[in-house]
């Protein structure tokens, strides 16, 4: 940039290819970053909508579905309508949790939600069955598992941590 | 009289006026009678055209409308989603997508040889049209008996047909209508055509939120007798999409064809020197570092594209089923943003390409792509999806800006022809391992690995141009 009679212009020399590439680079890496992180102050703490809830620290709490020899064990059992679901989930965090909610979405976008209170210690499996009425909610779209962790006394979901099932296949 | 008229022909193309014509010609020595009624021949003539170019115009728009809206209703998102609600396995919708694009390259590989030889008659165009269409059923009627083969089957004579309908359009559109005698609506049609297809694709995702896949059930009362049937979103959206394609068909079969076919030896020895020469193509392609280097990246992104694409819109559906606007809905909520946003990116490459230099865009754009399937990785939620595909398409968009300027500085203009052609074969086969084999990790770990897979892949695309500017910083490129 140069000045000439008291007015700011360009000069006509770019920047150097590599300069221009550093930072470029930087500028992308920035806006990855941004996205990234886009929501996520504002859903800390919070179900996931915005709302804010107790402050409980959900640090340390991670949630898996247990798999044999790479295959997901969540599986259906169907005997007409009603469908018995089966899953394993294993506490892979490094604290207890106090159980999972399921939510099991159908199409119909009736949604079916419970609570499996039960104590699970890290690195411990929680293996329990659900049942499903298939007239009622349709055909399953989703299943989402959701640790719980105890805060004042009562169950609380650490949404952020809530896994999906990649897929439902019957039971062998 | 013949050589009269070829004059007055020749004055009028010039611009002259029909004074100046008839002065002309009478210096010339021809009979002033003769010379009116040339002159008045030609004006007949000219009319005769601005009314045939009038209707076309008409047709041509009618016909671009409705394949816009079809486009929307029956987006391929939506059939990725519902060829996963009857496959329940990633590896089978990656496998689709693999097979679709190599069977489009194929056929547009076919065509361009055909046409090569013989002008393909409009009516043929328009069937293929009303083909595509049936195919949609076909589509459409395989996901409400949960077939997989019924919806193989109607999604390969749908990419059979759209290319057979596609590819001769193009040409038939620039043969018939110059572009400064096209309408405004006809000119403008690559920016109506997007507005037309995002509308069309919230309606088509609306449609299939109000009637879930397992159907509404609608009572009526015919003539007093009871009657109850259950209606599908999908076979309403995609039924309405085969009536547009196949109206749009029809809407062809009113532009008259003009000449008869020349017949030019034999379609298969055509073929056959087709792939002589991409073979030759390609040989002479790669013998240039730099050109090598761009077609490489240009397939391994185009496959990692095609892959994450694929499932894009089965990760919205699954994800956001109960949130945002609804499963479908949700998904075109994205997808819209995505269309409006490849109106932008030309704009923003072209501006920034000047004072950065073309190489630089080439390593923005690519990164902003990597971001999208980043960001599926490590924030999924609407809003971050939403932003990242907005910064994911305008990356594309500029990267494939990019590359054009760049292959101007580098290439002549036959030489860019055949990187084109040369990369749009070249992507097939990386495109053939990559997509099935992410699909099938992603069956086997998750999705999500996948799409943070496929963002470190694209990001690592950036230390190889980084070399290229390195080895050429002498010059600005």
């Amino acid at each position: 940039m140069v000045f000439k009679k008291g007015r700011l212009i360009f000069s006509k020399r770019g920047v150097s290819p590599l300069i221009a590439t550093v930072l470029l680079i930087a500028f992308a890496v920035a806006l990855g970053a941004m996205v990234m992180n886009l929501g996520s102050l504002y859903a800390d703490a919070g179900d996931g909508e915005g709302i804010q809830q107790p402050n409980a620290d959900c640090s340390g709490v991670a949630i898996n579905i247990y798999r044999i020899e790479g295959r997901e064990q969540v599986f259906y059992e169907s005997s007409g309508k009603d469908i018995r679901i089966t899953f394993m989930i294993e506490n892979s965090g490094l604290k207890q949790i106090r159980g999972v909610k399921a939510i099991v979405v159908g199409d119909s976008r009736n949604v079916l939600t419970k609570d499996f209170s039960q104590v699970v210690d890290a690195a411990s499996v929680l293996r329990e069955a659900l049942e499903y009425d298939a007239d009622a909610y349709g055909e399953i779209v989703d299943i989402k598992f959701i640790p719980l962790i105890e805060v004042a006394g009562t169950p609380f979901p650490c949404q952020k941590m809530a896994i999906n099932a990649e897929r439902l296949p019957q039971a062998n | 009289m013949k050589s009269l008229a070829d004059e007055v022909k020749k004055r009028k193309v010039s611009g002259e006026s029909s004074r100046e014509i008839s002065l002309a010609l009478g210096e010339q020595g021809f009979l002033q009678a003769d010379i009116s009624s040339a002159i008045s021949e030609s004006a007949g003539a000219d009319s005769e055209k601005r009314k045939r170019e009038r209707i076309e115009n008409h047709f041509f728009m009618i016909k671009e409308f409705y394949d816009r809206i079809g486009f929307g209703l029956a987006s391929q998102q939506f059939i990725n989603i519902l060829l996963m609600q009857i496959a329940s396995s990633y590896f089978i919708v990656g496998l689709f997508n693999a097979l679709k694009a190599f069977l489009e390259v194929v056929m547009a590989f076919f065509m361009n040889s055909y046409m090569r030889l013989r002008r393909v008659p409009v009516r043929s165009i328009g069937l293929a049209g009303i083909l595509f269409g049936f195919s949609l059923i076909i589509v459409a009627s395989a996901s409400m008996f949960k077939s997989l083969p019924l919806f193989l089957l109607g999604m390969a004579v749908a990419t059979i047909s759209v290319v057979s309908y596609g590819e001769p359009y193009q040409r038939l559109l620039s043969s018939r209508i110059k572009k400064e005698r096209r309408s405004y609506a006809l000119k403008k049609i690559a920016y109506f055509g997007i507005i037309t297809t995002a509308v069309s694709l919230f309606i088509g995702g609306r449609i299939m939120d109000a009637f879930p896949e397992s159907g509404e059930v609608v009572s009526l009362s015919l003539f007093g007798n009871p009657l109850s049937f259950r209606l599908y979103g999908y076979l309403i959206a995609f039924d309405m999409a085969a009536i547009l394609f196949i109206l749009s068909g029809y809407a062809l079969s009113f532009i008259r064809d003009q000449g008869q076919s020349d017949e030019h030896g034999g379609i298969l020895s055509e073929l056959g020197r087709g792939f002589k020469e991409s073979f030759e193509n390609i040989r002479a392609v790669t013998s240039k570092r730099i050109l090598l280097l761009l077609l490489v990246t240009g397939a391994v992104m185009g496959s990692l594209q095609t892959l994450v694409n694929s499932f894009y819109g089965i990760f919205i559906f699954r994800a956001f089923f109960r949130t945002g606007f609804g499963g479908f809905t949700n998904v075109a909520f994205i997808f819209i943003m995505a269309l409006l946003a490849s109106l932008l990116g030309p704009k923003i490459s072209k501006m920034n390409a000047d004072k950065y230099g073309k190489f630089p865009m080439l390593v923005f754009g690519t990164l902003l792509m990597a971001i999208t399937p980043l960001t599926y990785y490590y924030n999924p939620t609407m809003f971050a999806i939403a932003e990242a595909t907005l910064l994911g398409v305008i990356g594309s968009v500029i990267a494939g800006v990019a590359q054009n300027l760049l292959l101007i500085d580098l290439a002549g203009e036959r030489e860019r022809r055949v990187f084109f052609s040369t990369l749009s074969i070249l992507v097939v086969v990386p495109q053939l391992v990559i997509v099935p084999l992410g699909a099938y990790l992603a069956d086997i770990y998750s999705l999500s690995l996948v799409f943070l897979g496929a963002g470190i892949a694209m990001a690592s695309m950036t230390p190889l141009y980084l070399g290229v500017i390195v080895l050429h910083k002498k010059e600005k490129i």
